[in-house]
Parts: structure tokens; C-alpha cells; sequence
């Protein structure tokens, strides 16, 4: 097969990966080494969905002997199959980079013959790009579930970044929807991973060049849509992976209907807005210091449609409220509805020189149309009128601005009347 | 009467007229690039040409970084950069700001004379970023070539990045706005000026590699998230023009394959 056709398959079969991340490395080649990671990421190009493009994200193979209901890939779907040699990629890889396309490789692979078989083929596809090519670019090698230890690990010295993908975050989902794989088939390869890395980051030879195992850490991805779980429970299930293993990132894909079979929810469109609403959120528990429980409680396990999770807080929080931008703490600051970051960090800064007014803040980044309701400069209001609270939560809704965006808005089907009856777990 | 100073155009010549000013009690009342002058040959009267003096670029050189700190440099090199009409003026403004308080200046973010800099460093240091990303080589028997049209000077700001990710290879980065190019020999790399000469002709590998990489851009799309607005918003259309997986021409077309004006390609 020409290598075309196998580019055109395998590049398409690997694109429900959305991981595009090239950032976090900060491996240094020898002199003479070819490329170099760039510690913030750079993205070289978008596709036509909006997405970034950094890496040449593929798959080895499409070949797959599992047959996991929502993916493309299964055994039982019948599709064109190709399966790259380890040259091949690394060739494609090498003159890519040469002409400034990418950052690197993002190299997956459905389970070609069996898991040991795949994992080795990846293997030596890395192998071949940091030894022969002397590749220095950035690698984000897939682990792939049920290999042997020794290969994952082995990889993990060539790679910037490895992944496990989650995809379904419970068991019984799993069980379900993916019968030849189990919990122990994903977590044990994501244990060791972690642990390694933290054994590495400790360990400074003395002289000569660090050893570098996945300097930019592991991440992962859950599947949005293709079974019964809540937001509170893949919140909770988020949180509990940043904590114990200390993922860098954990990414949401929207899942998109690739298949009619009776365990899958009948959608005719991925359901953007809700991975959407679950990013916002994510972020909130890496950079806000918020608890997965305080975002939603068992009482309404899903996330708002129209408000953002951060303004949702705010109005289920009135106490908390108004803020005295002068004094407040930075954590406090960042709950505040249009204040990021960035802002607070200039507030933090400013403020030290002068006292801050009102007039002041729009400069510095903050939001004023949200932020006003919320906020004292210097014990006054920077609002007069007090909204209540229905006519706050118009302010703060943003469902018209996003409809643009989402444009599948109104075909979005509330989740609770999809859940499959097979799993048993009404609600 | 307050003068207009004018300079050659090079960040040397302006730090030169920055020190000019500095220490007269009434500043000049605008500093322009040479090009800007009206009529040359019939110097007005108000019109200072100044001299492009190293040793003065020096001392304000290295009185940014002892008396205000080594980030106000870069912001005030990066606003430089920006060629905007004015900026000079804004420099000093800023400088002064800056010479009074000590580093703490880039702290008083509300302030219209740090905001102007610090907005015009964030707007050029933004492009050079998007260009590590949008720059595309094109293989000419073993010199990648890359044309491209800042809409401010970044070139040199481009070179370092480049010069240690593709160390072991030949690169000319060509800002075909300025007529300016980097050339880059596998050791080190130079900015001169630059008109292309040669007629090339592209390796067949760099045809099949270019139809390698719209083919992976067009697989990796998802056709039921599309989101056009989203990828423009990303990517405005002015970078399109030399984006190889953005341009519409058969395979082997290799002249407009590079976007080259005529029948010419460039040469060291
Ligand atoms: S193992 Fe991976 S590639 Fe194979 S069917 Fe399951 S999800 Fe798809």
C-alpha cells in the first residue's frame, strides 16, 4: 500500500485523539541533535474543525483485534485497515519537522496482533527516531493496555509525554462497552508510569546529561457522552487522577456516533457544549483551587448549559460575596466571575504600588460587565444597582454568545433521558 | 521651537536619539525614521538628523539594565520592533517613566505610558510566536527556503528558535515585506538584504512531502465538529498565503508551490 492511502487512514483513525499538547519538555539533545521542544508548545496550524495542530498524530496501525463498541477501529466494523512500518513514521516524522510542519510525533495504535506485539513496534518506532534520526522533537507515545511492564517503561525513555487513554470512567462502563480490556489493564501501566516519573524528577546525576523519563508528565482521556456517568462523577474521577497519579492534563472527547449498536446512547451529533462545560471546570480544579464537590453537589449532577461553572459558584454563593479587590487573597480574587489569572496576578502586583479603583481594572484584564456585581475598590461597590438574583444569572449567562459555537445547541439532547436502559442505572 | 529629530531607522540610531534628547531640557517633538523626512535635501528648518553614535546607544543600552531592568529592554526592543508611526515618542515617554522609578515601572500596568510599550511588546512578541508555528520550509536541493510577510520586524527574533531546533541544516527565512532575509549556514545565521535570483527547481521529495502534509490536514479534520470561525479566529487569513497546507496548486506547480513572485527563486 502506497503511503498515502496509509497517512490518509491512519492519520483519520487517530484523530478522535484530541490531545494536540507539545508543551511541558524540557529535554536538551547533544549539540548535533535535530530539533528541540518548546516548553510552552506551539501549534503550526488548525484544521477545519478549529482544532490545533502540533504533532502528527497517527496510529501504527487501525488493525485492531479488541472490539470496543464506540470506536471506529473495532474488529467487527468493517474498514479499510493499513498499518505503518516503524521507518515509515519516523521518515514522515524527520521531513515534517524539517520543513517547520510540527512539533513532533503523537504516536497511538490500535492493538495490532496483540498488545506486546504493538507496544514493541512503537518502541522501535521511537527508538529509531532519538537514535538513528537523533530526533530531539517531541514524542507523546500512547501506552498501549495489556502490554508487558518493561516495554511501556522502556518507552517511556524516548517519549515527552505518555498516555494511557481512560475513555470510560467507571468499571462498569468499561465492562460494557469495552469487553476485552479491564480497570487493572489501564491503571497498572498509569501507577508505574507515575511512580517512575517521580522517581526520575528526584534523581540528578552528578555530572553528564539527566536521564529523562517523560519529562512532560502523563495524561489522559475520558470519553464524553458514550455512557451513563455525570459530570459529577467524571469530575470526581478527574480530581481523584490528578491527586494519586499526578496526571499533567486529563482531556474530554466529545464522543461521536461512529456506530448504531444498542449499548451506545442514540445521539446524532457530539455533544461539544457539555465537553465544553467539563474543560471549563477542569481548568477550575488545576488553576482556581476549586474542589470537584464544590462545582456540583449529588442533588444536580450536571454541569449548567447556559452559565460557566465558575458564575454557576458565584450564585449558588452569595455569602462569598462582594470581594474587596485591595485586600483580598489571590485564591479569593480567582473566584470572582470575570477575573482570571492573568488578572489576578496583575491585581496582586499592581496594588502593591497604589490602591486600586474601579476605573483601574478593565485595563488590567478584568471583565467588568461580570466582574462589577461582585467586587469593592476600597469599600465601594463598583456597582449601584443590585440585580436580583435571576436577572445576575442573565448577565452572567453566556448560552446566546455560544450558540454560535455550538451550533448543535438545539439538537443537544439532555443527557438524563439518554441513558442507555441496558446499564440498569436510571436516575 | 522643539525639534524633530531624525534617525537612521536602526535601534542603535534611535537609542542614539533617545540619549540626544535625554539631556536637553526640551526634548524634541517627535523622533522619525530617515525614510519618514519629507524632503531630504532641503533639511527644514527643526529638523535634526542625528547621528548613529555606538558608544551613545551603549550608555542607554546599559543604563536600562542597571538603572531599570533587563525585561524593560526587551519590552522597549520588542515595541521597537513593531514599526509603529510614533513609537519612538512612546519609548521615551517610557524610558523616562522608567529612569524616575526603577524596575517597579512595569508593575504600573494602568499607566498609559507603561501600557502603551507593554501593549505594542505583547502584540510583536504574539506574532513571533504564531510565525514559530506558520513558517514552512520549502526543500531547494538542501536549503530550506521560507518566505513570509511579518506585519512587524521579527525576523530576527525568529532566528535563535530556529537555529537550534534545524541546526544541521541550510535555512534562509526571507521577510519578503522588507526585501530582509536570515540566512542560516549550519553554524550560525546573518540578516542582510535579499532579492532572489536563481531559478530553482524543487526536489520531487519535497512535492510528495508537501501533498504528504495537506493530505494529513485534511484526514485529521472531524467533519461533525467543524468549526470554520473557530479555525480563522486561530488562524487568521492573512497567514494563509504561504501556509503549504492552505495553498491551491497541483503537485509539481513548485514556483507557486513557494508563492515566489517570478521566475525566480533565491540563492546564498
Ligand atoms: S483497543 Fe483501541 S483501537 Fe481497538 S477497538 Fe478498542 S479503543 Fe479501538
Amino acid at each position: 500500500m502506497e503511503i498515502f492511502a496509509k497517512l490518509d487512514i491512519l492519520s483519520a483513525a487517530a484523530k478522535y485523539d484530541v490531545s494536540c499538547s507539545s508543551s511541558g519538555s524540557n529535554r536538551q539533545g547533544a549539540w548535533n541533535w535535530l530539533g528541540k521542544p518548546h516548553i510552552s508548545g506551539i501549534c503550526h496550524s488548525w484544521s477545519n474543525d478549529g482544532r490545533c495542530i502540533s504533532l502528527l498524530k497517527i496510529l501504527l496501525s487501525n488493525d485492531c483485534i479488541f472490539d470496543c463498541v464506540y470506536c471506529v477501529n473495532r474488529i467487527s466494523n468493517d474498514i479499510p485497515r493499513a498499518t505503518f512500518t516503524p521507518r515509515e513514521i519516523a521518515d514522515l516524522t524527520v521531513n515534517f519537522y524539517r520543513r517547520n510542519y510540527i512539533e513532533g510525533l503523537f504516536l497511538s495504535s490500535a492493538v495490532f496482533r496483540s498488545p506486546d506485539q504493538t507496544m514493541e513496534l512503537l518502541l522501535e518506532t521511537i527508538s529509531i527516531l532519538r537514535k538513528a534520526h537523533k530526533f530531539n522533537g517531541y514524542i507523546h507515545t500512547k501506552a498501549i493496555p495489556g502490554a508487558s511492564m518493561d516495554l511501556i517503561l522502556h518507552a517511556g525513555l524516548y517519549s515527552d509525554r505518555m498516555s494511557v487513554n481512560v475513555e470510560l470512567p467507571s468499571e462498569r462502563s468499561l465492562r460494557i462497552l469495552a469487553p476485552q480490556k479491564n480497570f487493572g489493564s489501564i491503571f497498572n501501566p498509569i501507577n508505574s508510569l507515575s511512580r517512575k516519573i517521580a522517581e526520575t524528577r528526584v534523581m540528578v546525576p552528578k555530572k553528564g546529561r539527566p536521564e529523562y523519563f517523560v519529562p512532560a508528565g502523563q495524561s489522559t482521556q475520558l470519553m464524553i457522552g458514550a455512557s451513563p456517568e455525570t459530570d459529577l462523577d467524571i469530575l470526581d474521577f478527574s480530581q481523584s487522577l490528578y491527586r494519586k497519579y499526578d496526571l499533567k492534563r486529563v482531556y474530554y472527547s466529545a464522543y461521536v456516533p461512529v456506530s448504531s449498536d444498542s449499548r451506545l446512547p442514540a445521539i446524532s451529533c457530539p455533544p461539544l457544549l457539555r465537553e465544553h462545560r467539563l474543560y471549563q471546570a477542569d481548568w477550575l480544579l488545576r488553576y482556581y483551587s476549586f474542589q470537584a464537590e464544590e462545582l456540583l453537589d449529588p442533588s444536580d449532577q450536571f454541569l449548567s448549559t447556559d452559565l460557566d461553572p465558575k458564575s454557576a459558584w458565584a450564585l449558588r454563593h452569595p455569602e462569598f460575596f462582594p470581594v474587596e479587590i485591595n485586600t483580598a487573597s489571590y485564591n479569593e480574587l480567582l473566584r470572582v466571575p470575570g477575573i482570571g489569572v492573568l488578572s489576578s496576578r496583575r491585581i496582586m502586583r499592581e496594588r502593591q504600588l497604589r490602591s486600586l479603583g474601579a476605573e483601574n481594572l478593565q485595563k488590567m484584564g478584568v471583565v467588568m460587565k461580570r466582574a462589577r456585581y461582585f467586587i469593592l475598590c476600597n469599600g465601594h461597590r463598583a456597582e449601584r444597582s443590585r440585580p436580583g438574583f435571576r436577572e445576575l444569572r442573565d448577565i452572567l449567562a453566556t448560552s446566546r454568545s455560544l450558540a454560535g459555537r455550538y451550533p448543535q445547541l438545539e439538537l443537544f439532547i439532555n443527557h438524563r433521558e439518554m441513558l442507555p436502559a441496558t446499564t440498569g442505572r436510571g436516575r | 521651537m522643539r525639534k524633530v529629530y531624525y534617525y537612521d531607522g536602526t535601534f542603535k540610531g534611535m537609542l542614539s536619539s533617545v540619549f540626544q534628547s535625554y539631556y536637553l531640557p526640551f526634548g524634541p517633538s517627535d523622533i522619525r525614521k530617515k525614510g519618514q523626512m519629507g524632503n531630504c535635501q532641503a533639511s527644514l528648518f527643526g529638523e535634526i538628523l542625528i547621528e548613529t553614535s555606538i558608544e551613545e546607544a551603549e550608555r542607554v543600552y546599559n543604563s536600562i539594565i542597571d538603572r531599570i531592568s533587563l525585561k524593560c529592554l526587551r519590552n522597549v526592543y520588542y515595541a521597537f520592533l513593531s514599526e509603529e508611526k510614533g513609537i519612538e515618542m512612546k519609548i521615551l515617554r517610557y524610558l523616562k517613566l522608567g529612569w524616575t522609578m526603577g524596575a517597579r515601572v512595569d508593575d504600573l500596568l494602568t499607566d498609559e505610558r507603561v501600557n502603551d510599550i507593554h501593549e505594542r511588546a505583547w502584540k510583536v512578541s504574539g506574532e513571533r510566536h504564531r510565525y514559530l508555528g506558520f513558517i514552512r520550509f520549502t526543500d531547494i536541493h538542501g536549503i530550506y527556503y521560507a518566505p513570509f510577510e511579518p506585519s512587524s520586524n521579527i525576523l530576527e527574533l525568529l532566528c535563535d528558535h530556529f537555529a537550534s531546533r534545524l541546526k544541521d541544516q541550510y535555512w534562509v527565512i526571507h521577510d519578503r515585506k522588507r526585501q530582509i532575509a536570515a540566512l542560516y549556514d549550519t553554524r550560525s545565521w546573518v540578516i542582510r538584504s535579499f532579492q532572489p535570483s536563481l531559478t530553482p527547481s524543487a526536489s520531487k521529495d519535497e512535492v510528495s512531502y508537501r501533498d504528504l502534509w495537506k493530505t494529513y490536514c485534511h484526514s485529521t479534520w472531524i467533519r461533525g465538529r467543524t468549526n470554520l470561525g473557530l479555525q480563522t479566529q486561530n488562524m487568521p487569513k492573512k497567514y494563509w498565503k504561504y501556509l503549504t497546507e492552505k495553498m491551491e496548486t497541483s503537485p509539481g506547480d513548485v514556483k507557486k508551490l513557494c508563492n515566489f513572485p517570478e521566475d525566480t527563486l533565491p540563492f546564498f
